[in-house]
């Protein structure tokens, strides 16, 4: 019954509360209190104590500040109120100004920074994530670090688990190669459904996935979801597609036909859809037993076949670097007798797996979204350079005011903070657009970059802490200045109406440079871009991909003899039709993976290196169909009988592998194991693959079994044509689905990230231009009126308008030019290290940095023009009559 | 009537409830007594702002009172209503009788 009500609160009464109710309160309160005490003990009566405190907070309640102050402070902060926002509405072309730079700047920066928390926080929803580790393996020869992957054996995970007391839990993963073909068969026709599922949406998984990570299972039993054989877990997105109907998915079987484990799975659960933030966008999971019980791995003793990959979980509390100790060293007792590299493990941390993982291709990188927060930056940097410029400009007219206020007796700190309260001011009205902006802002973003992502603050208290960091910060270092200048204003001088600003180079023309120094790198990083991109999707690709459609071949079938003996009737029904000009099988197409990658050495050569070459299963018609070009001997023609083995390969083997020229190169055999290869012909350099890549090694085999069908088709009726075809293969293949990709447009696709790059850059260094060109307006109108002047005297004087033209024009030049004279080697630095990710690249030539001046000079021309041609035009007996 | 202050509908109840409570009304108790007798939750801050500004009005005055232990020793502050606060609860009633009185009659017979 000791219990006594909430010291703060108590406290926090007494402070706020008038002296003459205190008691009489406070006494209500307690008794209050004592009583809830009694109804619902302690904690809440604590509560109910805390929040009548809380509702005691009202104007009827609060003690009335001393008369004589509150005349001072509560007075005086709404006298500089009224002022400040009477003078935003007085000039109201630079408060606008002022206002929307800055709106727009906080804006751009707000966007950016919402989508750089997207983008970091990839797979941090499992609770156990700073535990999760994938295993990797690092493969050295005579110590030195030939390569790393991520590929482990399936005996690896197990092993793991067994010998390193620190890891609690293993799941090994394996995707499901090349897709499948799913079908659901409902009660009726009407609800079967059948779709492809490419690559990467099908995994065989152990059950302990689900203990490493965190996905909501909506139906199901979560703790055997995989241990029945042939049992098959969906997510909620898959439960749309597949069987919209059903009430319960559980207990359904779907058939997952074609791919390498075609057979009948049966639903036992259900997790929620995947977020958009996670690398495994998977649909269905399939238990690992299953996938082991298949011939490819019953043969292998669990070291071999390195296509699963591993994620470790480590106990919490126990040392990583014992683990990296006690793991290190595990494969060297597995190791393949005939590699001649010993192979470690290593570990990756789940949260580095999104930006920071070596061994991802493409997409988005840690080095992309720093650069995305230097852009950040500089829009911010300039936004309030311009707002300090603005503000300093338009102290001049506020002199007069300074000077009366210093002579009623306002001491400078008084003065500093009326001015900094205006920044605040301004700086919330444009926070408050900026807000309204971004909002609008990100789903455009969310569009450009094909995630979804929301305009989310209040979310993460972080995002809070930096936004009202930002603002204080803000306000501080773009209200400062002004303040400072403003406050230093020598009454007797600004009264008297002399006040001239001296024309040396002051601060503010060092923060125009500085504007324009930020702007300079940002047009001639657009423009490098631009350029590097347009290069790649113009470069001759040395095969042509236009008109050139390829197709799917079927991937459920009975009897593989049967199916290919239709794909033949397939491709000769299809040459029989006049819009199509060529026809070719093959295994792989451009812009796709390779087939295979292995290590070959040339035969007959002593001690011959063995170096890694990529091969590709075609057919006779692949050279025509995608127009290559061959140099020397001649493309494969299964009429003509020869040697076994007979392959095509590209120039860029022939140097790698020395086999002098193209012609000299003819007749002689590529060896792995103990078969040979002869080469028949070679042809020019290809590029299969984006041009971020070196052109490899290539060698084309033989095959008319080819799983892809690639159509050449005439320009005419392409629509048409396409029908036909799909009727065709509807004809031949019922169980199959029609799939076909545009072959340049399945080409481009490579490009994807980088488009959107460029597209993001040019949109953020626009919006930085924009605001440093109000910046320059804003300077623009400030010296002139400073200048009105001598402008009239000049005239006066008898000199042209052009000449009075040039000599504003003049001082801006300057500016530019040495802007871009500090910039550059800033610019040819960075450019250079973007440019450097591309296997073929531009070159950094001297216009990157003329365009940057041309395009300011001109920006800067039509922002001051108008101004200048005013005061040039304006008639000097106006200008020099007042005095 | 040319009647210059008038009661909001709380300021009436609690105006009321003061009357009801007689000798004993004070904050605690009169949060007490509408709920038991209105069953609705008020605030005591509610309330004693409202006190305070009928008090103002001159409907009520107020007393400081005895110490009881369980108020941490502090004083009550009881409030009385005045005869200017009852002529003008009797003044509301009237006036409300005479507005039920024209209305229509209604038939409660079932």
């Amino acid at each position: 019954m000791n219990h006594s009500p909430p010291k703060f609160f108590v406290r926090f009464f007494l402070w706020f509360c008038r002296h003459d109710l205190q008691e009489t309160i406070l006494g209500d309160l307690e008794e209050q209190f004592d009583e809830d005490l009694r109804y619902y003990g302690p904690s809440k009566a604590k509560q109910r104590f805390a929040w009548n405190v809380l509702r005691f907070f009202r104007p009827e309640i609060i003690k009335k500040k001393e008369k004589t102050q509150r005349f001072n402070y509560y007075s005086m902060h709404n006298h500089y109120l009224k002022t400040g926002l009477r003078n935003i509405l007085k000039h109201k072309t630079f408060s606008f100004l002022n206002i929307l730079g800055l709106a727009v700047g906080i804006a751009s920066c707000l966007t950016i920074l919402q989508y750089v928390a997207f983008e970091s926080s990839y797979d941090q929803f499992h609770s156990r994530k700073d535990d999760i580790y994938r295993v990797d393996s690092d493969h050295f020869r005579d110590s030195v670090l030939l390569f790393r992957s991520d590929g482990s054996a399936f005996e690896l995970g197990p092993t793991l688990k067994r010998m390193v007391p620190g890891i609690e839990e293993v799941a090994r993963t394996h995707v499901l190669e090349g897709g499948a073909v799913i079908t659901f068969e409902g009660a009726s026709s009407g609800h079967s459904r059948q779709f492809l599922e490419e690559q990467g949406m099908m995994y065989f998984v152990d059950q302990a996935f689900f203990d490493l990570f965190d996905y909501k299972v909506l139906k199901g039993n979560s703790e055997r979801l995989l241990e029945a054989p042939n049992s098959i877990v969906i997510t909620e997105a898959m439960w749309q597609k597949y069987l919209p109907d059903v009430d319960d998915p559980v207990g359904k079987t779907l058939n997952v036909g074609g791919g390498r484990y075609p057979g009948t799975f049966q639903i036992t659960g259900v997790i929620e859809t995947l977020p958009e933030n996670t690398l495994y966008s998977f649909g269905f999971l399939m238990p690992i037993h299953d996938l082991l019980k298949s011939e490819q791995y019953v043969e292998d003793d669990g070291w071999s076949w390195t296509n699963f990959v591993t994620y470790a979980m480590i106990k919490p509390g126990s040392s990583f670097e014992q683990v990296c100790r006690q793991a290190r060293n595990i494969l060297l007792d597995h190791i393949d007798e005939e590699e001649d590299y010993e192979s470690y493990v290593s570990f990756t941390s789940l949260n580095d797996l999104h930006l920071r993982d070596e061994l991802s291709q493409g997409g988005i990188t840690a080095e992309t979204v720093s650069f995305f927060m230097i852009i950040a930056i500089f829009i911010i940097a300039i936004a309030w350079l311009n707002y300090i410029n603005l503000s300093t400009a338009q102290a001049i007219r506020r002199a007069k005011e300074v000077g009366i206020r210093k002579t009623v007796g306002a001491a400078k700190s008084q003065l500093i903070f009326q001015f900094l309260l205006e920044a605040m001011v301004v700086n919330t009205i444009a926070l408050l657009l900026a807000f309204m902006l971004a909002s609008g802002t990100v789903p455009l973003l969310t569009e450009v970059i094909g995630k979804s992502f929301h305009f989310g603050f209040g979310i993460h208290t972080t995002h809070w802490v930096l936004f009202f960091g930002a603002f204080v910060a803000g306000t501080l270092l773009s209200g400062f200045y002004p303040a400072l200048v403003l406050s230093r204003f020598k009454p007797a001088v600004v009264i008297g109406g002399s006040l001239s600003v001296k024309r040396k180079f002051g601060l503010r023309q060092v923060l125009v440079t500085a504007q324009l120094m930020i702007s300079v790198f940002l047009i001639a990083g657009t423009y490098t871009v631009h350029r590097q991109l347009q290069f790649m999707l113009n470069q001759d690709l040395g095969l042509n991909v236009d008109q050139v459609i390829s197709i799917t071949g079927p991937m459920v079938y009975e009897d593989e003899e049967l199916m290919r003996q239709k794909m033949k009737l397939f491709q000769e029904k299809l040459r029989a039709l006049p819009t199509v000009n060529s026809v070719s099988g093959s295994d792989a197409i451009p812009g796709g993976d390779y087939n295979w990658s292995t290590g070959m050495s040339v035969d007959g050569k002593e001690n011959a290196e063995r170096k890694s070459i990529r091969l590709m299963f075609v057919d006779d018609q692949f050279q025509n169909t995608y127009g290559m070009e061959l140099i020397a001997g001649r493309f494969h023609d299964p009429n003509l009988k020869g040697e076994k083995h007979p392959v095509v390969v590209n120039e860029t083997l022939i140097r790698k592998f020395d086999l002098g020229s193209a012609e000299e190169a003819i007749g002689k055999k590529m060896r792995t194991g103990s078969t040979t290869f002869p080469i028949i012909g070679v042809l020019k350099d290809y590029h299969w693959t984006s041009l971020k890549q070196e052109t490899t090694p290539i060698l084309l085999y033989y095959t008319e079994n080819g799983g892809s069908v690639s159509l050449r088709l005439s320009a005419t009726d392409i629509q048409e044509t396409l029908m036909i075809v799909e009727k065709e293969y509807k004809a031949l293949f019922p169980d199959n689905p029609f799939n076909y990709d545009f072959m340049d447009e399945y080409f481009a696709r490579q490009y994807q990230s980088d488009k959107q790059f460029r597209q993001i850059f040019s949109v953020f260094s626009f919006i930085a231009i924009m605001i440093a060109c109000l910046g320059l307006f804003g300077l623009a109108s400030f010296t002139l009126n400073q200048r009105v002047k001598e402008i009239g005297i000049r005239k006066v004087l008898g000199a042209r308008m052009s000449s009075i033209l040039m000599l504003l024009y003049k001082d801006y030049m300057l500016l530019i030019g040495l802007a871009t004279v500090v910039v550059s080697p800033v610019v040819y630095f960075a450019l250079n290290q973007w440019l450097s990710d591309f296997a073929y690249r531009i070159n950094i030539t001297f216009d990157l940095l003329l365009l940057p001046v041309v395009v300011l000079t001109v920006i800067m021309l039509l922002t001051i023009s108008y101004q200048s041609f005013r005061a040039a035009v304006a008639n000097p007996a106006a200008s020099l009559r007042k005095e | 009537m040319g009647r210059t202050t008038f009661l909001g509908e709380f300021e009436e109840l609690i105006l009321t409830m003061v009357l009801i409570l007689d000798e004993n009304s004070y904050g605690n108790t009169i949060v007490k007594a509408i709920k038991e007798h209105q069953k609705r939750e008020v605030n005591l801050s509610s309330v004693h702002v409202t006190l305070y500004r009928l008090e103002k009005k001159g409907f009520v005055e107020s007393f400081m009172g005895g110490a009881t232990k369980v108020r941490g020793g502090r004083k009550k502050r009881y409030f009385k209503i005045t005869n200017t606060g009852k002529v003008m609860l009797r003044e509301m009633k009237d006036s409300r009788m005479n507005l039920w009185s024209l209305a229509p009659q209604l038939n409660y017979s079932s």
